[in-house]
């Protein structure tokens, strides 16, 4: 009989792979992009990564176009209860790591002033994020623990989008129009797409608007410079609610090209990662605060009044999971060249989070 | 008019977003936003030309037009660009799709004849234009002023570019035409072996460019050196690559697109660093995989057909953007002038090269009609030229450009028209089928008032064919069972069906009582079946039956061979009943193409030898050119089986048989059920109606319903189901009153002793359980009903039901799993399945029980009862999910287009997964 649950692998095959989405390992492929790119090997020069460039903001829209989809999933008992304890944790953590990172930021080179908070919230929004992604079977329900991770991608998520907007207009209400208009426009693409979708029968053609609607919506966030992870969101979040075959066909195509474009975002971000002790030592603040942060949201998060959950959730919550890289990579490209340090800082605490999630790992349980 | 409605939001919102300003961060943007969008739109369009029966081509291109920089400006310059990194992977992957078309052995003795062809048409081709253009040279608008070794060079170029075709538009139209024949087959096989020699030449004319204008310096031996490098380097890295792949296919073989897309990103870059000719490493990587690795070239070949569509769209559209209109209208006469040139003197070639190589003038007179279109690989060509030489290089890029204008726009239709004279468009249209079963889709027989009626068959299997019979027309042989079956015939013992609707002929085969018994009842049922099935009922085999079933066959095998008009004619043969009639019908018709489908598990090859005749079995079977089974167990043991026959060759990693001189190729389809009438069942406003019947005749007030729907059968373990509800109330007393398990169960072959017996069984049984389990003024705790329900009555009872039990000991498939799964769009219910049915290997998420365990199939009966609704929402979602995607309308075209695909080439890549070629 198979099991009403789904496991995450045994700790080694953790600990050795960083299997924290399941099907990509993380820290690997950080480290394989580190090596290959313009720093390492210089198999990724950079003529090559700005060929890849286009194809980053597509991978970053489809995680939040999966994370939409997999918050209005049907089956899913407890899920604005969980989403508010996801969201407090997320929200504590980016506040410890974007206020130490704010106070370190300007021993960077280049950031200073106003583009230090900046970097420090961009910093504070890519740590708050543990989600990772159903691997195998989404249809499978899995522990309260891993659902509550894999929701706290969606208030950072939007308040990321804020933050991008921001850099736009200086004043308030322009950027809140700005980014308005793109979250009226990813529902005008979506809308578009579940026209398509709702009308169409043939396999092919259904992955054929399946990739466009992807593209679109990526492609828009892109060329605005704004959040492609709030406007995958935000279309996953309609896909979700209309249901029928547009949820069923964008599920399996944005799911099927998944794992290679979260491979070739986490190859890009290893790659544009430079090191210099000033980094170094950031990162390892970075580190530092997000797992206290955890911690102290998941203690919080338990004593809240709503589902019960475990002991250990602190444990559970401190693997870094795709988004927070793939926001960083995302915003890197929008704030410019000197935002580099910040995404180097991102994927080693990255990286450090892994390890820290392997080495402590919660307890197997079933719930 | 939803299409219509969303393009029109996309172009809003593409506006919208264009009106809010210019890209400012990375310098991609603005990439991903123009292939989304020209994806969208141009399959939409391309969508709308169809049904003005235009190419698909002529849309994309269209499209691309319009919205392109110089016409609509929807898609800017700068976005126009960003597209240029997808064109340069469209461009190798078409490539390796003309290499992969070129199959040596299938092309054999015609290969010789199309390369003599290729040849002197390349030829008379590349001289007249040579010679038209040194004489008109002064008013062409490149170099009017060059002369000596630099104008002989520059013509030169312009000569090879101007000449050479287009693969891909050659490919797209017969692949969209669905068109079949020698006259794509030669077409395609042309411009492949053209464009390569072309690319040779091509590789050549730059080195003599460069060595004529002075752009490159060194001697003899170095310049022979980087030609042998150009071209030598581009085969080896080729072969290098394609072998590679053919590896990496034949090991690991998944996510097939997205690594064919990688090899040719890596091909193009490749080939640009290290200045070799990336297309002919494309076509030669194409070549080796195609003729060295045969069961891998089919993968990819699936995978590339499957996927690498959106790829191709959208290189379309950008050979759309880079039409110049206002190019072609300013160079207008010379442009026309030079494409009517080069249409005569392709013509005249042809006619002077159809002759000498002795090709059949049918297809010789419309050769030419493919070989107008131009593309990817002059486009390239093109910008090479005008990289490399600034001064004139762009002149001559801005006049092919032009040229590639008219082309494009007029060669897919000139093509299609060429194709369509050539009489291979009917070629594609669908053949009529001929399907043999034993069972007839539709029985007339007397209603109450005494006019005959036609009852149609209820049965999934049935209900599929006869919908694929009303699309492809042809003829349906079947025992003629029913009672006026023989009024309403015509002398050829046929009757036009569906009697709504008459879209094909029904051929009834009569067949005299105590042979039919003994072919039906004592071969097939008490026979085969058991032998197929592991329940301990013993295989019954006697000469007799044996003789019958050869005779029974036999006589089906005729009726056939009068119904197969044209060796072409796909036969269709259903089940366990007719394994013997391909052979008897090969006798007749050498050439028939015939498929079997074995519905019912095959045995071990241990088990498979009890059959005396078990050799003349599997001779039989072996007779067809395609056998499919439903799941790989089956496969398996069906090839262990052929293993252990003396003068039968199975080759494993091609899932093919041979026996004698002939291959039959074995495959796995599970069958499924017609979902979309179980929806439309399910959605109708009578189902509630019904519901309240059903409830009404069944007496169904109790709290928990279960049910069981199955013909009365030894395999079906109904013996064990009820044994497993009697300890569930005696286990937990409190259902006793609040559940009620209502079993369909429909007697079948009472005439066989073990029908008969176990039948009796459940009787007892249920009045067993009943009396133990009763409670006075209670619902009962098993409603027994014996009639069969229609598929809409069945729908009513499955969405009733808060769990569906199948306990098979052993089964094919079991559609009635299905069937409950397809029903529930209410997300609700929980199906319980054996282990041991074929459906437990698709649908894992049903609780999985062993019918010989009566402990634990009650355990999994209390999960049933007790399982929270949210875990039966998501279980059922799942299983919905693969339903849906394996409907019984796909089993029968996997199967049907599998057969038809050996007309050209082996079926292999069937034998693979789906999943493992998906996108």
């Amino acid at each position: 009989m198979m099991p009403a649950t789904q496991w995450d692998p045994p700790w080694h095959a953790r600990l050795g792979l960083s299997w924290s989405t399941g099907t990509v390992p993380v820290l690997l492929i950080l480290i394989l992009g580190s090596a290959l790119g313009p720093h390492g090997l210089a198999v990724l020069t950079p003529e090559v990564l700005r060929v890849v460039d286009p194809a980053i903001p597509v991978a970053v829209a489809a995680l939040g176009i999966l994370a939409g989809l997999e918050f209005t999933r049907p089956a899913a008992p407890h899920r604005w209860v969980l989403l508010g304890k996801a969201s407090l944790q997320s929200l504590l953590t980016g506040a410890f790591v974007a206020l130490g990172v704010r106070f370190l930021a300007p021993r960077l080179p280049g950031v200073d002033g106003p583009e230090a908070w900046i970097v420090a919230l961009v910093a504070g929004v890519a740590a708050s994020m543990s989600a990772s992604l159903p691997s195998v079977d989404p249809d499978r329900l899995r522990p309260l623990a891993i659902r509550l991770r894999d929701l706290d991608a969606i208030v950072p998520a939007f308040g990321g989008a804020v933050v991008l907007a921001s850099l736009h207009a200086p004043f308030p209400l322009a950027s809140m129009t700005l980014l308005a208009q793109a979250a009226l426009l990813a529902l005008v693409i979506s809308g578009a797409a579940w026209l398509l979708l709702a009308d169409t029968t043939p396999s092919t053609e259904q992955r054929v608007f399946s990739v466009a609607a992807l593209l679109l919506v990526g492609g828009i966030a892109d060329y605005l410079s704004l959040s492609a992870l709030a406007s995958g969101l935000l279309a996953g979040l309609f896909w979700g609610v209309v249901g029928g075959v547009a949820r069923d066909c964008i599920e399996r195509d944005v799911s099927y090209l998944r794992h290679p474009l979260v491979v070739l975002m986490l190859l890009t971000a290893g790659a544009r990662t430079t090191l210099s002790p000033s980094i170094l030592a950031l990162a390892l603040a970075y580190l530092a605060l997000r797992a206290a942060g955890k911690l102290a949201g998941a203690w919080l998060a338990r004593r809240t009044p709503g589902a019960r959950l475990p002991d250990d959730l602190g444990s559970s919550l401190l693997p870094p999971g795709v988004f927070g890289v793939a926001f960083a990579l995302n915003a890197t490209a929008m704030i410019g060249p000197s935002a580099a340090p910040l995404l180097a800082v991102v994927v080693l605490g990255t990286i450090g989070s892994q390890l820290t999630a392997a080495m402590l790992r919660p307890r197997e349980r079933r719930e | 008019m939803k299409h219509l409605a969303a393009l029109a939001l996309a172009v809003v919102a593409v506006l919208w977003v264009r009106s809010l300003g210019e890209p400012t961060g990375t310098g991609s943007a603005g990439a991903a936003l123009a292939i989304g969008f020209t994806l969208l739109g141009a399959w939409v369009v391309a969508d709308l030309l169809r049904r003005l029966r235009l190419p698909r081509l002529t849309g994309y291109i269209l499209f691309g037009v319009l919205i392109g920089p110089s016409v609509g400006d929807v898609i800017t310059e700068s976005m126009a660009i960003q597209l240029q990194f997808i064109t340069g992977i469209a461009t190798t992957l078409i490539a390796l799709i003309a290499g992969l078309t070129l199959n040596l052995e299938r092309l054999g003795q015609q290969f010789a004849a199309i390369a003599r062809l290729t040849a002197i048409t390349l030829g008379i081709a590349m001289t007249g234009i040579g010679v038209a253009a040194w004489i008109a040279w002064p008013w062409l608008p490149i170099a009017p002023d060059a002369s000596g070794l630099t104008r002989l060079a520059i013509v030169a170029l312009l000569v090879v570019t101007t000449v050479s075709f287009s693969p891909t538009m050659t490919a797209a139209v017969t692949t969209e035409t669905g068109a079949r024949g020698r006259l794509s087959e030669t077409v395609l096989t042309f411009v492949v072996l053209a464009d390569l020699a072309l690319l040779v030449l091509f590789s050549l004319a730059m080195l003599f460019a460069r060595v004529a204008v002075g752009a490159t310096a060194g001697d003899g031996a170095g310049l022979i050196g980087r030609f042998v490098w150009e071209i030598g380097g581009a085969v080896a890295f080729g072969v290098l690559v394609g072998s590679l792949f053919a590896l990496y296919l034949r090991h690991i073989g998944r996510e097939v697109t997205l690594v064919v897309i990688a090899v040719c990103a890596l091909l193009s870059q490749v080939g640009t660093s290290q200045q070799f000719e990336s297309l002919l490493a494309a076509v030669a990587a194409g070549l080796v995989i195609e003729n060295l690795a045969i069961a891998q070239g089919d993968a990819l070949k699936a995978a590339v057909q499957a996927a690498a569509l959106p790829v191709l769209v959208i290189f379309f559209v950008a050979v759309g953007f880079s039409l110049r209109l206002d190019v072609l209208a300013q160079g207008g006469v010379i442009v026309l002038g030079l494409s009517a040139l080069r249409l005569l003197l392709i013509r005249f070639g042809l006619a002077v090269g159809v002759r000498s190589a002795g090709i059949d003038r049918a297809v010789g007179d419309h050769i030419w009609t493919g070989l107008i279109s131009q593309a990817g690989i002059t486009l390239g060509l093109a910008a090479v030229v005008a990289a490399e030489f600034d001064d004139w290089g762009p002149r001559i890029q801005a006049l092919l450009v032009a040229l590639i204008a008219i082309h494009e726009l007029v060669g897919p239709l000139l093509f299609r028209y060429g194709l369509a004279r050539g009489g291979e468009l009917a070629a594609a249209a669908p053949r009529p089928l001929v399907v043999v079963s034993n069972r007839e889709p539709y029985v007339h027989q007397e209603d109450d008032q005494g006019r005959i009626v036609a009852k149609a068959a209820t049965g999934g299997v049935a209900v599929a064919l006869d919908a694929l019979m009303r699309e492809r027309h042809g003829v349906w042989v079947a025992h003629g069972a029913g009672p006026a079956d023989r009024q309403v015939v015509d002398a050829s013992d046929k009757v036009r069906v569906p009697p709504d609707g008459p879209a094909y002929d029904l051929r009834r085969l009569w067949l005299e009582e105590s042979t039919f018994s003994a072919y039906y009842n004592g071969f097939a049922n008490e026979g085969l079946w058991p032998l197929c099935h592991l329940v301990d009922v013993r295989p019954q085999f006697r000469t007799e039956d044996w003789a019958a079933y050869r005779d029974i066959n036999e006589r089906f095998a005729v009726a056939v061979s009068q119904e197969v008009r044209s060796p072409n004619t796909p036969v269709f043969i259903q089940d366990y009943h007719l394994a013997l009639v391909a052979p008897a019908l090969r006798a007749r018709l050498p050439h028939a193409r015939t498929a079997l489908f074995w519905h019912i598990p095959w045995p071990y090859p241990d088990r498979f030898r009890i059959c005396p005749w078990a050799s003349e079995i599997l001779a039989g079977l072996l007779a067809n050119d395609l056998l499919a089974f439903q799941l790989e167990r089956d496969r398996r043991n069906f090839l262990l089986a052929a293993e252990e026959e003396p003068n039968v060759e199975v080759e494993h990693e091609s899932s093919r048989v041979r026996c004698g001189d002939r291959y039959t190729t074995v495959i796995a389809v599970p069958i499924g059920v017609d979902y979309d009438r179980i929806q439309a069942i399910v959605a109708a406003p009578a189902l509630a109606s019904e519901q309240a019947r059903l409830r009404d005749l069944f007496g169904l007030s109790a709290r928990v319903i279960g049910i069981g729907v199955d013909r009365l059968d030894y395999t079906k373990g109904i013996p064990e189901r009820l044994a497993a509800l009697d300890l569930l109330f005696s286990r937990r007393p409190q259902l006793r009153g609040a559940l009620t398990f209502v079993q369909v169960g429909v007697p079948s072959r009472s005439e066989i002793d073990s029908y008969a017996s176990i039948e009796a069984e459940i009787g007892s049984h249920i009045s067993a359980i009943n009396a133990r389990h009763g409670v006075p003024g209670g619902a009962p705790a098993v409603y027994y009903h014996k009639s069969p329900l229609t598929i809409a009555s069945l729908a009513a009872l499955y969405r009733l039901a808060d769990f569906c039990i199948v306990s098979s000991l052993h089964d094919g498939m079991n559609l009635v799993a299905k069937e409950f799964v397809a029903a529930r769009d209410d997300e609700d219910g929980v199906l319980v399945l054996s282990s041991l049915a074929g459906a437990a290997q698709e649908l894992r998420e049903a609780v999985i029980i062993n019918p010989y365990d009566v402990d634990g199939f009650a355990d999994g009966l209390l999960q049933a009862i007790d399982m929270p609704p949210d875990q039966r929402r998501a279980r059922m979602r799942a299983m919905r999910r693969i339903v849906a995607g394996r409907n019984v309308f796909g089993w029968a075209s996997d199967i049907l287009e599998g057969l038809e695909s050996l007309w050209t080439k082996p079926l292999h890549y069937s034998v693979r997964r789906w999943e493992d070629m998906s996108v």
